[in-house]
């Protein structure tokens, strides 16, 4: 069975290796819609009523869902697990570069810094607190962090083991009859020509580029990503889990390679790094396998 | 003539040897070889990143040979063995607790001693104690250094703390961040 459907802003592919009945398709078909969409609105910055805009706005959000505390408890443990490179409070930074729910790409005013999780940001079951001035953003691990979320439904309530699931290149994959399932890295500003493969097999993978997602606007050039400077044109990344891998290879582009070597033996990740201008492709040991 | 059959019969066993020896064993096909890979049709359609390639992987020189893989180059991260993925996501980064001494004299040539205390998560700094001359903050300069530090450096890399005239205390300053540069140094 392959699904293909639209989802926060991206192409989303469900591929699943087992035979299913076509009774249990449709219902797996329509679970993942109504799950995706679910999350889409609780949770997207672009969606006025999500938790994510509420927070944003109201500084504050009383009783929780269990499921918010987690995700921002993960987002928050992200900052310290790297470094402080990964860093989910820059969604007013986002804003002011015209990144937006309208997507006007137009410039706003002048960006503040990025917030600091470890002070800004508070939670607790009962009550979460944003503090500071910026703004709470889940582009950078969100999509990946459905993705295993998706992941432990089809196997555990679905009790289906074969899949891939591809949310607009974060993925994760169990495996094809007990075989690892190939993927394609695609060159960063060449669509189409590809850098190499590698497999996955029960693990997440994620891919972060400054060149996807550009805008050009009155005060020059922007991506979505965060940072002074970059050190490679594109990031691939191996890990336990999608969002792990998702936002590590965002944090990656800012690390130099000491710091990804550290983070690599911290957090256990295969990691590929190319370069457009070289065509050069660094990768791990481990990322080929 | 025993010598004579004698080399007679080595002669005979090297030639049924060579006759019946086994072919030499094929080497193994490399493991990627093996992987049954997604086939182009399957994987038409793939999303940014990951479509199936429609061009050779690009070269890395003017060769015409596609030599994207045999340019790869390999970071050498790990020493001893290849990571295992199927990991835990449950890290087991524990905090640290760093100490650093610093002193300095104010114009008034009165010295003042510092003892800064880190603690720090993975390069973060999570949490801070200072001690002034062996006890809380009591002058002006050190009571608003007091007061003000913290919100620079929680929450911060340790290798971008950089003070200045914090709380209006500049030579105060000048000695967290001496006292910041030593607990660099034991990282």
């Amino acid at each position: 069975m392959k699904h293909s459907f639209q989802a926060l802003g991206t192409t989303w592919w469900i591929e699943i290796f087992q035979d299913l009945t076509e009774t249990t398709q449709d219902e797996v078909k329509d679970f993942v819609l109504s799950y995706v969409s679910t999350y889409e609105q609780n949770y997207s910055r672009f969606q006025p009523d999500s938790l994510v805009s509420t927070l944003n706005r109201d500084r504050t959000v009383v009783n929780p869902t269990s499921e918010f505390v987690q995700l921002l408890e993960y987002g928050k443990r992200l900052y310290l697990r790297s470094d402080t490179h990964f860093n989910l409070l820059t969604g007013h930074i986002l804003e002011s570069k015209g990144y937006d729910a309208d997507y006007t790409f137009t410039t706003s005013g002048p960006a503040l810094g990025p917030g600091n999780p470890v002070i800004d940001l508070h939670i607790s079951p009962d009550l979460i607190t944003l503090t500071g001035d910026a703004n709470l953003d889940l582009g950078g691990f969100g999509k990946g962090y459905l993705v295993d979320l998706l992941a432990r439904q089809l196997q555990h309530t679905h009790r289906i083991e074969q899949f891939l699931i591809n949310g607009g290149g974060d993925m994760y994959a169990t495996h094809n009859n007990n075989q690892p399932i190939t993927i394609h890295l695609e060159h960063p500003t060449k669509p189409g020509v590809m850098i190499t493969n590698t497999t996955l097999y029960n693990n997440g993978f994620a891919a972060s580029s400054p060149h996807r997602r550009v805008w050009e606007n009155s005060t020059g050039t922007h991506t979505h990503i965060i940072a002074d400077t970059l050190t490679a044109d594109a990031t691939f990344i191996k890990a336990a889990t999608t969002a792990d891998a998702d936002a590590f290879a965002t944090a990656a582009l800012m690390m130099n390679q000491h710091q990804i070597e550290q983070l690599v033996k911290t957090e256990r990740l295969a990691v590929a790094q190319f370069n457009a201008q070289s065509e050069q492709l660094k990768s791990t040991k481990n990322f080929s396998s | 003539m025993p010598y004579i059959i004698a080399f007679v019969i080595i002669i005979v066993a090297a030639g049924a040897l060579l006759l019946f020896r086994q072919p030499v064993e094929v080497p193994a096909e490399p493991v990627a070889a093996e992987i049954a890979e997604v086939s182009a049709e399957e994987a038409t359609g793939f999303p940014e990143g990951f479509t199936p390639p429609t061009e050779q992987p690009p070269a890395a020189s003017p060769s015409t040979e596609p030599a994207a893989l045999e340019t790869d180059t390999v970071i050498e991260v790990e020493t001893t063995e290849e990571v295992v993925l199927e990991v835990s996501t449950e890290t087991t980064t524990e905090n640290r607790t760093f100490v650093a001494e610093a002193s300095y004299f104010t114009p008034r040539r009165t010295e003042h001693d510092l003892i800064i205390t880190l603690e720090l998560e993975g390069e973060t700094i999570v949490a801070s104690n200072i001690t002034y001359d062996g006890g809380p903050a009591i002058t002006p300069a050190h009571s608003g250094f007091d007061g003000a530090y913290s919100a620079e450096i929680i929450g911060q890399n340790i290798n971008e703390i950089d003070l200045s005239r914090v709380g209006g205390a500049s030579l105060t300053s000048v000695a967290f961040n001496e006292a910041v540069a030593d607990i660099r140094a034991q990282l």
